[in-house]
């Protein structure tokens, strides 16, 4: 397709792409007189006029007319730590650095071997639960009634990858391999699961669990909701991984039988590894969205992020700082997310230069 | 590709005891049966113990807002269908303006013009790293944060948006009038399939084409006869101002605007990706072969490449759908009525809990598999012309 003006330089790029013809340069032209106007707007009104001091957001009001930002050093630290114990924040403070660190290091290839991820995961989500229930090592016990903020989303995230992923490959393994039974089981199970919204899920297993199982099995009320929340996880992370076991050849497994392994050896050192490594882009996918859903505790008690969100507004001193708030908390979210699903697509792209070759 | 570490004792199998492997086993198949019979007591005792009778008790409780009639005297069997209603109205009005946003959207970031697909990009990235519960409460907050009703935002003073919802005119029989929009549309089904077998077969005569054409009439007949007996119920109402309120008209309260704002902007974006993936994935080939034929580029979208994409976009559509209907569960947030939030406040109010959260996933699943079901019969009929001919 060789254009009359020619394509090189930058002139010819801009030309072939936003003023090809007298249409495509009204609409480029709109647009970026729109889009100049909106970013002077937002400009003026969060850096120009805005706010950073003040006692409540009528007092906001009444010194300019631009963004309350003053909102967030008063309420910055329920955003983060919920109602934990103000003198005791530093722990809900350390313990999600510890596991932003265990995030951070699971995309270092080093780590992409099951054991070790096991054991990095394992030991930082056992950190972090020891740091904020405490209890023991002379720190004051803190019930999870009060965790809260931006540490519980981080809690529930990584209680999603400790226990769901563990209970998504069961879950695929025996609706792949199992025996007939199971396969109808798990096949039932995970249907059922997958038909009901996740709030019916988790409000389902905060009072059901008690009625069925003793006391002393049941946990409490976080514990139970998180069980839900990985059991809603691990229903569609299983049914990814069954395609991804599906696309191994089959002579895989001869030639591991035929090499004296045993069903739980292949299993672990051959079929779970490429399971893992065939589903990877939609697996990322699947942890951004279980990120998210992190924000469904809020509706049964919780204080998550999204639940502090709104009690940060909830006093009326700060009611009309309404979109600053909201904007702050979910640039939160913005930035984890986005940079999960961007680390995802550069895999994807890694994984397919791979096959090329 | 030979990275998989092959690691791990390689002894020939026969070497373990047999004996203590299936000891092992058995052992963790009595435990896993003892638990299963403990939990299946447990459920078998409170099922024994469990009675509906409550379902036809009387509520006490009066909701905000439903597409069903309901007042605090109704039983509980009712408001559980109010409840269904509610997510279904709700979901399948959300299901046609996420559906349109989306395929806006979708258009849009394939545009040749990259200031437009870069716009539909950024919509996407954001939209969709922004949980759902977050964007709602914030178009509750958005919603409630405007002007009251003396002060109410009016378009060509029939339609206002104020803090106390969204007030629209309506028709005064809308029972009627809708009735005449189906028979319009069966109508317009009759004739299109009348044009169809008329231009696809030799014999335009045939009992078939016929039958459409009979049907047609009568749908048109039947409309014409429902408009000169009822020329009242066609009358538009529109809402008036009076005092601090609006009278007349219809009132669509804060927490289903903000909802359904929410969910067709959130779900929105996920349909974009859709329609984007479906739309690319016809071959250039195709899209060549229109051009030269001199085909306007909105007629090669709409005739050419939209029904090609429509085969790989129906069933990522399908579970999209589903997903929005179990997405309206959210509603709870913003104070909507939908199926969860009445079975939620039903379980609090009765005490039976286990009866109550059995209604509610049983009506669940059964309006998961009534989608799939019909959008089964959609895909079967987009592959059709595909595969036929």
């Amino acid at each position: 397709m060789a254009s009359r003006q020619g394509t090189a330089g930058v002139l010819g790029r801009l030309r072939t792409r936003y003023f090809r013809n007298i249409w495509d340069a009204t609409v480029s032209t709109v647009c970026v007189l729109a889009i100049a106007y909106l970013a002077i707007r937002f400009f003026e009104w969060a850096i120009l006029d805005g706010v950073w001091q003040a006692k409540s957001a009528s007092e906001c009001a009444s010194r300019d007319t631009g963004a309350c930002w003053a909102v967030l050093p008063a309420r910055w630290r329920l955003l983060l730590f919920g109602l934990y114990p103000y003198e005791q924040q530093w722990r809900p403070a350390l313990g999600s650095l510890v596991l932003l660190l265990a995030a951070v290091l699971t995309c270092i290839p080093w780590f992409w071997k099951l054991s070790r991820i096991v054991v990095l995961w394992l030991t930082s989500f056992l950190a972090f639960v020891v740091l904020m229930r405490g209890g023991i090592l002379g720190l004051p016990p803190v019930s999870t009634e009060n965790w809260g903020g931006l540490a519980l989303t981080l809690f529930l995230f990584a209680s999603l990858m400790v226990l769901g992923m563990p209970l998504a490959t069961l879950l695929a393994l025996a609706r792949q391999w199992g025996p007939r039974w199971l396969r109808i089981g798990v096949g039932l199970f995970i249907d059922l699961v997958r038909a009901v919204p996740l709030i019916a899920i988790m409000f389902g297993a905060s009072l059901i669990v008690p009625l069925i199982l003793p006391g002393w099995l049941s946990g409490d009320k976080l514990f139970r909701i998180v069980l839900g929340f990985a059991a809603f996880f691990g229903a569609y992370q299983a049914e990814l991984l069954r395609g991804g076991f599906q696309a191994i050849d089959k002579g895989q497994i001869e030639a591991a039988k035929s090499l004296g392994m045993r069903a739980w050896q292949y299993q672990l050192t051959i079929l779970i590894p490429q399971a893992f490594r065939i589903t990877m882009p939609q697996t990322v996918n699947q942890a951004v969205a279980g990120f998210k859903d992190t924000s469904y505790v809020a509706i049964v008690g919780f204080f998550d992020l999204t639940a502090s969100a709104s009690a940060a507004l909830g006093t009326g001193d700060w009611a009309l700082a309404f979109v600053e708030v909201y904007i702050v908390v979910g640039l939160v979210y913005f930035v984890f997310a986005y940079s999960l699903s961007r680390y995802g697509a550069f895999l994807e792209r890694k994984m397919a230069s791979g096959h090329r070759r | 590709m030979d990275q998989v570490m092959v690691s791990g004792p390689r002894r020939p199998a026969q070497s373990a005891t047999p004996l203590r492997r299936s000891a092992v086993k058995i052992a963790l198949i009595a435990a896993a049966c003892a638990f299963g019979l403990y939990v299946a007591f447990r459920i078998a005792s409170y099922i024994s113990a469990a009675s509906f009778g409550f379902l036809s008790a009387k509520t006490g409780w009066d909701i905000s807002f439903s597409f069903l009639p309901y007042s605090s005297g109704d039983p509980y069997w009712w408001v559980f269908l109010v409840g269904l209603t509610n997510t279904i109205g709700t979901g399948a009005i959300a299901i046609c303006t996420a559906t349109l946003l989306g395929f806006a959207i979708g258009v849009v970031r394939l545009s040749r013009n990259h200031l437009l697909s870069d716009l539909g990009r950024v919509y996407v990235d954001v939209v969709r790293n922004i949980p759902l519960i977050l964007q709602a409460a914030f178009w509750y907050a958005v919603v409630l944060h405007l002007p009251p009703i003396r002060a109410a935002y009016s378009y060509l003073d029939s339609v206002y948006l104020s803090n106390r919802g969204l007030f629209l005119p309506k028709f005064n029989g809308t029972a009627v009038v809708l009735v005449c929009l189906v028979l319009a549309a069966i109508a317009i089904w009759c004739a299109v399939r009348f044009n169809r077998y008329r231009r696809d077969s030799d014999q335009p005569q045939t009992r078939r084409a016929r039958g459409y054409a009979a049907g047609g009439v009568l749908a048109v007949a039947a409309a014409c006869a429902i408009a000169i007996l009822q020329p009242d119920a066609f009358g538009v109402e529109l809402p008036v101002r009076v005092g601090l309120n609006f009278k007349g008209g219809m009132r669509l309260p804060p927490e289903f605007v903000a909802l359904l704002v929410a969910i067709t902007i959130y779900r929105g974006a996920f349909i974009a990706e859709v329609f984007r993936g479906g739309l690319q994935s016809v071959s250039s080939g195709q899209i060549d072969a229109a051009q030269s034929l001199g085909l306007r580029p909105w007629m090669i979208l709409l005739k050419i490449r939209l029904p090609l994409a429509l085969i790989s976009i129906v069933p990522a559509l399908s579970s999209e759908f589903i997903i929005i209907m179990k997405v309206t569960s959210i509603g709870i947030v913003v104070g909507f009525w939908d199926l969860f939030a009445v079975s939620s406040n039903s379980a609090m109010m009765t005490g039976q809990t286990l009866e109550v959260l059995c209604v509610m996933i049983v009506l669940y699943i059964i309006l998961n598999y009534a989608i799939v079901a019909a959008m089964n019969v959609l895909n079967d009929r987009m592959r059709l012309p595909g595969n036929g001919k």
